[in-house]
């Protein structure tokens, strides 16, 4: 008999259809009279909402998509290694550059696209360089206008020089992109677009620390699909109702103590971007030891902004904007208030290279606060940002008493993905920390 | 003529020990020659480039993964691991790549010395108000160092600080120069340590030292074929066994003429310009030498530079010189192959790992310049 009651989100289907719709719209944008922009969601990409036809796609889930279907993605990679790209170079890159340079694409739910969905203008952040280089490469190849912004550090937070630095960069992207669609800029449908930003990001705040009970209501590998609507569309009206939904049902799973897992015997967090090619490796943790994943840095913070309470203490959701009462009824007030609420610990920027100093606190707190009883730390090889402070993260986590380890993966390269070897260095982890298996090994 | 040069490189530490011992001052290392050096000078500390001494150490492995972090990186933060770097007062980080921003997070944290500084230097030298974000975070800097050190910076000092660089740089340049002769005075070995020893000594006795060399150089006369006219790029190279067996060991004649990487010219090709804000005027430097790959976007400034250089130092044949797992410059290479295909100029890439394997190595040089000397 199982352990805790269980039953699927009811949201599931329309989160699917949510993510679908939304690459549709992309894909068929310019069939529609409407523009393409593709943009990093690092700092955000609501700056464009301010284009009245636009649709806006975030590189990374594009990314994650192409990495997800592994035959594609595999096709990509290869593509762009006979192109002398080296196969230590980032995993997300080569799944878009691939994608461009086969010129094909594929949809949410595996349909081949015969366009690879050049957009109208692209821009990224430089949570580290190579973020940017990416696009560089990108737009180059596809003569594609960019804006490449320069983010230097989202740590220590409320840094005056950072955020005037910033928000410099949003006004000049909103006049270059101006240019380079032919199109006006509404700022009122910009300052809409970006208080909807806020309030999904807060309200994914407020879903991720309902996963601080015991039983979890979710697990990471469900959490990975409803990332979707804040990382491509946290501006829409749609996403903020979404979000809510969202919210209400997970409290009332805390309500009713429904769990994720129905044999919940070990919490574990996670620290990267999955290996997409293979979340199956999530339904053995859990099947086999009733290990479920409560959260990670990367998904606790990629839909969200947080901060140390009083800079030293718990992770809490950074207060929004609107709740602080900043001015935000002009387009300058509103790149401020933006940049203000996204450089703190928000989408990847905890990994920003110059966060190394918190991202292990970060871990640490994050293992404490959502009750893991272990880490399992995603060394993920591809990508260089992520793959580099994971071991220092696992040191502080294993230091402060809680068992943890290292795997090595590939977010999207299925070829650096050995599921075998992942399972036995899992069972040789549980093993040690005397957690029951579940099932009957097969012999 | 350069002996000196390399003798005080391969001694490094004992130079630095004894640099303290004779000033009473404080030592800092950095990791990228993205760190400003004249602010460190104008506060009469003694900056030390952290380079790795191509030997492997089992202590780094417990924090970066070894399938990760890049060879330079390691092998620096090796040497540090095991106490070769035990004189540093301080140590500081001018953000550039990734690796070295973690080697310096580890080292602050696993070796922890009196004063430690990450330098959020933007990542690209393009975007609109960099210098003036610099510029505020030098004076950051600048205040933590005064604390530190207990004593104001004075305008003064920074000037002094940047006039020692200035002259060392356009000192470096002046003998760099003499490369561009048909029979190049100054090998690629020479240069190396030449350059490379400025990074870990007092400037001031630096440039006592290439004054001498100043005097002489002219006259020299090299009794050897300089064959290939070899360019080297690539980012931080401290390979000086790699340098002597292209020059001196090869089958066929070679010499390394120039190079693109931040232990040469790239490091040393422009000067700050004085201003009345000085930190600006640092600032300005910073932003405007010649980029590494991490910070050469949107634009890519990088080729037309390589280009210069291959124009000026009459350049053969071409080395991408990658440390293994150093992502910023592979990023780059495919770019560099393909230019340089469409000049026709050969191209051999090859990684660097902590220890190289020469043998492997030497017969990989000796066949591109077998293609460039047109025997064959
Ligand atoms: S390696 Fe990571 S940080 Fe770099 S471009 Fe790829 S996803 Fe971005
Ligand atoms: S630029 Fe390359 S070689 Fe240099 S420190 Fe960074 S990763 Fe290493």
């Amino acid at each position: 008999m199982s352990k805790y009651k269980t039953e699927p989100m009811k949201l599931w289907k329309r989160i699917k259809e949510f993510k679908q719709n939304h690459f549709k719209e992309y894909h068929e944008a310019h069939k529609n009279g409407r523009l393409r922009f593709l943009g990093a969601t690092a700092l955000s990409i609501s700056q464009y909402t301010g284009f009245e036809n636009a649709v806006i796609m975030g590189s990374e889930p594009f990314a994650a998509n192409i990495a997800f279907w592994k035959d594609f993605g595999l096709k990509c990679m290869e593509e762009c290694e006979r192109r002398g790209m080296t196969r230590e170079l980032c995993g997300y890159s080569k799944c878009v550059w691939g994608a461009q340079f086969l010129n094909k694409n594929i949809m949410p739910d595996g349909t081949m696209l015969s366009e690879w969905g050049k957009p109208d203008f692209a821009s990224s952040f430089s949570l580290a360089p190579c973020h940017c280089k990416w696009f560089q490469i990108l737009c180059e190849n596809s003569d594609t206008p960019m804006y490449l912004f320069d983010l230097t550090k989202a740590y220590p937070y409320n840094d005056e020089n950072l955020i005037k630095y910033m928000t410099g960069q949003m006004l000049d992207c909103i006049e270059q992109a101006e240019k380079a669609v032919g199109q006006p800029f509404i700022d009122e449908l910009f300052i809409k677009g970006v208080k909807n930003e806020f309030k999904s990001y807060r309200t994914w705040c407020d879903i991720m620390i309902l996963n601080q009970t015991i039983p979890a209501p979710l697990d990471e590998k469900t959490i990975f699909s409803f990332i979707v609507p804040n990382l491509t569309k946290a501006y829409g009206d749609d996403t903020v109702a979404l979000m809510q939904e969202l919210k209400e049902e997970v409290q009332d799973r805390v309500n009713r103590g429904i769990a994720a897992v129905a044999n919940e015997q070990f919490r574990i967090i996670t620290d990267a971007i999955p290996p997409w090619p293979a979340l199956e490796l999530y339904r053995y943790l859990e099947r086999e030891y009733g290990g479920v994943v409560v959260g990670s840095p990367y998904v606790i913070c990629l839909c969200g902004s947080w901060k140390f309470e009083n800079d030293k203490g718990d992770l809490i959701p950074t207060p929004t904007p609107v709740e602080l009462g900043m001015p935000l009824t002009t387009r300058e007030e509103v790149a401020r208030a933006l940049v203000w609420y996204r450089s703190h610990f928000s989408t990847e920027t905890p990994y920003n290279i110059a966060c190394g100093e918190v991202l292990h606190e970060l871990t640490l707190k994050i293992a404490k606060q959502w009750h893991a009883d272990g880490g399992m730390l995603h060394q993920n090889i591809g990508c260089t940002m992520q793959a580099l402070g994971s071991m220092e993260s696992r040191n502080a986590v294993a230091e402060a008493g809680i068992p943890c380890m290292n795997y090595e993966g590939n977010d999207a390269d299925s070829r650096e993905i050995d599921l075998t070897n992942m399972k036995r260095k899992f069972d040789i982890f549980f093993e040690a920390n005397n957690v029951k298996r579940l099932t009957k090994k097969a012999a | 003529m350069f002996e000196k040069f390399s003798e005080i490189l391969t001694n490094r530490h004992e130079y630095a020990r004894d640099w303290k011992k004779r000033t009473g001052g404080k030592v800092v290392g950095f990791f990228c020659s993205y760190a400003p050096e004249e602010p460190l000078k104008a506060a009469g500390i003694l900056p030390v480039r952290i380079i790795g001494g191509h030997k492997s150490s089992d202590k780094v492995g417990k924090y970066i993964a070894p399938n990760i972090g890049c060879s330079f990186c390691r092998d620096a933060l090796g040497r540090g691991l095991e106490g070769d770097y035990d004189y540093l007062d301080g140590i500081v980080q001018g953000q550039t790549c990734l690796h070295t921003g973690e080697a310096f997070w580890v080292w602050q944290k696993h070796l922890p010395v009196k004063f430690s500084y990450f330098l959020a230097v933007p990542h690209s030298t393009q975007t609109i108000g960099r210098e003036e974000y610099l510029a505020v975070e030098y004076a950051k800097f600048k205040t933590a160092l005064e604390k530190w050190i207990g004593k104001e910076i004075t305008n003064e000092d920074l000037d002094r600080g940047i006039e020692s660089y200035n002259t060392n740089r356009q000192l470096i340049r002046q003998i760099f120069e003499f490369r561009q002769q048909d029979n190049p005075l100054v090998t690629g070995s020479e240069a190396l340590d030449l350059a490379l020893s400025g990074q870990i000594m007092d400037r001031d006795e630096h440039n006592a030292m290439m004054k001498e060399v100043l005097k002489k150089l002219p006259d020299r006369k090299m009794d050897r074929d300089p064959g290939t006219r070899i360019m080297i790029i690539g980012s931080v190279n401290t390979d000086r066994e790699f340098m002597h067996m292209v020059e001196h060991e090869c089958d066929l004649p070679a010499t390394i003429v120039i190079d693109d990487t931040c232990t040469g010219i790239r490091y040393n090709f422009n000067d700050v310009n004085p201003q009345e804000d000085r930190l600006m005027a640092i600032s300005l430097r910073y932003n405007h030498r010649p980029p590494c790959p991490n910070k050469d976007w949107p634009r890519r400034r990088r080729i037309p530079f390589i280009k210069h250089l291959i124009k000026t130092y009459k350049v053969d044949a071409v080395i991408l010189f990658n440390h293994k797992f150093c992502q910023p410059h592979q990023l780059d290479n495919a770019v560099i192959e393909r230019e340089m295909k469409a000049m026709g100029i050969p191209t051999l890439t090859l990684e660097f790992d902590i220890r190289i394997p020469i043998g492997q190595f030497r017969t990989r040089v000796e066949a591109m310049l077998e293609t460039t000397m047109d025997i064959i």
